[in-house]
Parts: C-alpha cells; structure tokens; sequence
C-alpha cells in the first residue's frame, strides 16, 4: 500500500467498482519514488477543490494494477506513475511520469468540468 | 480571477525554506501569504527517505512537505498553490506589487523570495517529445521498463553515480555520456567524458542518440532506448536578477542580498546558497525573523 493521504485501491474488484459506478475518477499508478509522490502530492492538494472526482492511488506492484498497466492507452508508458482519468467508466486521458499540479488540474477542468471554489 | 491580496509579507516558494519562513513570520504576528507555482515541499516532495533531519528517526519528503504544509497553514498563512508569479516589481511607494498566472495581484510591504532549485534540462528539442517515451529523470521509477535494453545516463549532477549502479544491473549496455566531465569509473560502463548529446532520434520511441565531443571534432551515434537525464540543479533566479542587475548599477555590490533585504526583498533557502535541508530550513527561519525586525521597524518609522 502506497504511503499516501489518498484514497488507495487495493483490490481489482474495488477499481473496477469505482470505475464503473463512478462518473469521474482519477487513478495514480506508481510506486513510492520521486517521480511519483509529487503527482500524489499534487493531487491530494487539489482533493478539496475537485469534489465531484475520486482522486485515489494504486501500488503499481500489486496484482490490480493490471487495471491500469494493461490499459491499450498506457502500453507505450516507460515513465512512472501511470495516471489515468476515467469518465464513466471510458478512459478519458491518461499521462505518464511527472505532473506539476497545473498539469493535473487542466486534464480535471478538461475532462470533469471546471474546479468548484 | 482577476482579484488582488495584501498581505504585509510575501513569500514566493514553498519549498522547506518558504514554508518555514512563512510559518514563522505569521507567528510574529505579520499576515503573510505564500505562494508557489507548483505544489507545496518543493524538491523535498522527491526525496524518499530523510535520515538526518533533528529530533526525527527517518521521514519521507512527502511527509515532511505535508507536515511544513499545515504548521504554516495552523499559523493562519495563506496559502496559494499552482499560481506562478509572472511579474514582481516595487512601486514608488516601495510596495511590493507581485502578479499572478491567473491574474491575481498581490501587495506587500515586503518579499521573501525562496524559489529554490530546478533540474536543468539537456537543452535539446526533441527532449518534451521523447519524455515518457524513453528519456526519464529518474533510474530508480524508470529503470525496470529498459531491462537489457541499451541507455545513456547523461550529465553528472545529483543521483548520477546512483542511477549508473542502478542500471548496470538491470540494462546492457550502459553510456555515460557527461559534458562536464566527472564519469563513472565503473568498468561495465561505456564513457564520453566531455562529450554533448546533440539530437535524439527515434519513430515515436527513443532509438538512437547523436553526440559529439567538447572540440566538435569527433561525432558519435550510439543506440539507446532509454535517456536519463541528470544534469543537476540550477538556480531559479528570474525574479531576483532584476533587482541584482539594479544593485549592481549602484551602491550594492560587496553584499547584493544584505542590501536587497533594506529595501524589503529577502533572499532565503536554496537560492540564498544553502545545502542541506536542515540547513535550509535554519535559514527560513533565520530570514522570518529578519522580515519581522524590518516591518517593525517600518511600524515604528510611520508611528514617528
């Protein structure tokens, strides 16, 4: 289990619940390494101001990460984490590697309509 | 957005030494906002494990940022996240007038500035199409996806002797390819000391590189399929050199940020020359109580 404040999914049946019966969710995959914990970082700041999302991690290791390593969008990704935004249940977009907070709350005003403060 | 803030300090960075600087300023009993164009921590968000912080056994730099975070935060600074600073500049009324991305400004009897370091870049073009397509800035994340594939560890700064270990036992062969010399002297690895990468080629993916050496003389094309980049740490300077440019047309030159702090700007942190990150929160700490005397004495000038 990632070491976070966020959200951790842990099973595959809990991701594929959460995606499927959610509207707007945003999964990190990664590990505990600098490239990764500023995308958590990142995201966990921007919690408050996304409440229509579900901003969550998953251990890249784990056997439900298949969810999102095996994602036909993320087969060229060399970079960790994996970040993937699914909007009901169809992915949305996907990044790989680094992400200032910018970067993610524009692919979140994109994808889920704009911030609520 | 087009709103503005006033604050008696401003702190730009919130990097270990802007968030301690912040904090302790509000606890002086100064209103204070601190702002940062990323998130909060900084480069101490990367670092995994910290082992020689006072009083703390180990931490992780994620851990830490989150804790500096909410000490500033408990303190009642205000905090603003994602916003970069476009424009700073003081006013004929010595007032501090800062200009945010999203069209906020923010006005301050004073500034402390604590934007830190950023990683250089390899100054290539092709660099942002390759990322995440075989250049990486850290071994340790990425190294797995290139096993017993051929890559190049380019530069000599920060974590270099590190990544080289790493990747020695994971990819084949391994380059390190270093413009400013300093090369690994491990026998497995293949170096170009004094050498520059000058373009990077691939069909969507990271193939093959082009170097050639310091005296442009000797060219080279080896095949990659991975590039990490560790070129080191710069300042990030772009809002004080104005104000250095200014100091040195006229009386501060012996101690440029001595007298910059008379004029209400501080320099903290990283870009002030520190090191180690005790030592970098020691000194927005040490900045905190400067800024303090510097408003109290602007109170006292008024009240005179």
């Amino acid at each position: 289990m990632l070491d976070t404040n966020l959200k951790h999914l842990e099973t595959k049946e809990e991701a594929d619940a959460l995606v499927s019966e959610t509207e707007n969710v945003m999964i990190c995959c990664g590990r505990m390494g600098p490239m990764c914990l500023p995308v958590y970082a990142a995201m966990e700041e921007l919690e408050k101001e996304y409440p229509h999302v579900e901003l969550t991690d998953m251990d890249f290791d784990i056997p439900a990460a298949s969810l999102i390593r095996n994602l036909p969008e993320c087969a060229s990704f060399m970079n960790l984490p994996f970040t993937v935004y699914f909007k009901n249940g169809i992915v949305a977009d996907v990044t790989s590697g680094i992400q200032s907070k910018g970067q993610v709350s524009k692919i979140l005003d994109n994808e889920f309509s704009v911030r609520t403060y | 957005m087009d709103t503005s803030l006033t604050a008696e300090c401003i702190v730009i960075g919130a990097g270990p030494a802007g968030l301690n600087a912040a904090a302790q300023i509000a606890a002086r009993g100064h209103s204070c906002i601190i702002v940062e164009a990323n998130m909060s921590g900084g480069h101490l968000v990367m670092t995994t494990a910290i082992t020689d912080y006072p009083g703390i056994e180990a931490v992780s730099g994620y851990k830490l940022s989150s804790i500096l975070l909410k000490q500033a935060q408990s303190k009642n600074v205000t905090v603003m996240t994602g916003d970069k600073v476009v424009t700073l500049v003081q006013d004929h009324q010595s007032r501090y007038i800062i200009t945010l991305e999203s069209g906020t400004d923010l006005y301050a009897q004073c500034v402390v500035l604590a934007t830190g370091l950023r990683s250089v870049k390899t100054g290539l073009t092709e660099e942002s199409n390759f990322s995440g397509k075989g250049v990486s800035y850290c071994a340790e994340c990425d190294g797995f996806f290139f096993k017993d594939k051929p890559v190049v560890v380019y530069g000599s700064g920060d974590g270099f002797a590190e990544a080289v270990d790493l990747l020695v036992s994971t990819c084949k062969p391994v380059y390190h390819i270093s413009p400013s010399g300093g090369c690994s002297t491990k026998d497995s690895v293949s170096t170009f000391e004094g050498w520059r990468i000058t373009a990077l080629e691939g069909d969507g993916k990271l193939s093959a590189l082009r170097l050639e050496s310091q005296d442009r003389k000797q060219k080279r094309k080896i095949e990659a399929e991975g590039l990490f980049v560790y070129m080191g740490k710069e300042p990030t300077d772009e809002l004080l050199k104005p104000f250095l440019e200014e100091a040195s047309d006229t009386r501060m030159s012996s101690q440029p940020y001595s007298d910059l702090a008379r004029t209400g700007l501080f320099i903290t942190g990283h870009l002030a020359g520190t090191e180690t990150l005790v030592e970098t929160c020691a000194n927005g700490v040490s900045t905190a109580r400067q800024v303090s005397e510097y408003l109290n004495r602007k109170v006292k000038v008024s009240l005179e």
